[in-house]
């Protein structure tokens, strides 16, 4: 088995295919037919091959810090808690909450907040 | 500085007359080095011209201190690995999608070799490029195992132990075949 596989293999080392006469003529001709075409990629020409990666993640992050400050809102300084029991508080926002009117705590703290007004 | 060196040079400066005489001068060798994984003389061209191709939009990489001749031998056995991968990947597409419809299949003569290689041929198209590849450097392009390392850009212990996978692989393939018949 195995001098089977070594004779294969000398086979192989034996087999060689050789370039014809006009090889680098055909090379060149395709070389400088791509030089001459028109740039598809515009910026990233400029850029060595080896920092493309590092520029596109550095424009990638960039992005995503626009895109957080832009869409997520910004968070409250106090939370609704802190709100509720906060000495400034009023009853300006039972108003807008569609609470029973005929409430009498609710009536008094609405003529509260008016007679502060 | 040698003539070798000024041509990469030159050949890096966009001096086409210097590109042409470094195709020329190493055409040869990357030929036999394609002609290990391909054995169509039309496919051997096509990757050929793939690989000067990518070496002149890559040349400038070249720093002055590297041996061109071994920069240029990974350039090749990189290039021939990454079609080998796709073709395996085509392959297997093509078996459980089958051909594409609008694409006429080409069914090129393969050169005529010894009947009995036939079989270790068929053992050898197998396999995996990432074992195939080491092993046909080793066995056939009698590379070391430090240089197909430097060349496959991994290490020497993963080198040995493709090596060792091929083989064995290799051998139940050929064993398998030989309790058939």
């Amino acid at each position: 088995m195995n001098s089977k596989l070594d004779q294969f293999f000398r086979n192989e080392r034996a087999r060689v295919i050789e370039p014809d006469p006009f090889f680098a003529q055909r090379v060149m001709a395709r070389v400088v037919a791509r030089l001459r075409e028109p740039r598809e990629n515009g910026i990233w020409e400029g850029v060595r091959s080896g920092a493309k990666p590092v520029f596109a993640l550095a424009f990638v992050l960039l992005l995503a810090f626009l895109a957080v400050q832009l869409f997520i809102p910004e968070m409250p300084s106090r939370g609704p808690i802190d709100a509720f029991m906060s000495p400034d508080q009023n009853g300006e926002h039972l108003i807008y909450l569609g609470a029973d009117p005929s409430n009498p705590e609710l009536e008094r703290m609405i003529i509260i907040t008016e007679d502060g007004q | 500085m040698s003539f070798e060196r000024e041509l990469v040079v030159r050949a890096q400066a966009g001096d086409e007359a210097a590109q042409e005489e470094l195709v020329r001068q190493f055409s040869p060798m990357v030929f036999r080095l394609v002609s290990r994984f391909f054995r169509h003389r039309e496919d051997v061209d096509d990757m050929a011209q793939d690989v000067f191709f990518k070496v002149f939009t890559r040349i400038d990489q070249v720093r002055p201190d590297e041996n061109f001749p071994g920069w240029l031998r990974r350039v090749t056995i990189n290039t021939c690995y990454d079609e080998l991968r796709k073709t395996r990947r085509r392959n297997a597409a093509f078996e459980i999608y089958g051909p594409p419809p609008d694409v006429e299949p080409v069914a090129a003569p393969a050169p005529p070799e010894p009947e009995d290689f036939g079989i270790a041929r068929v053992a050898l198209e197998a396999l995996d490029p990432k074992l195939k590849v080491p092993l046909i450097l080793k066995e056939v392009e009698e590379l070391s195992v430090a240089e197909i390392a430097l060349s496959m850009g991994i290490t020497q212990a993963n080198v040995k132990v493709r090596l060792f996978r091929a083989r064995k692989k290799l051998a139940a393939s050929l064993a398998r075949v030989a309790n058939r018949e």
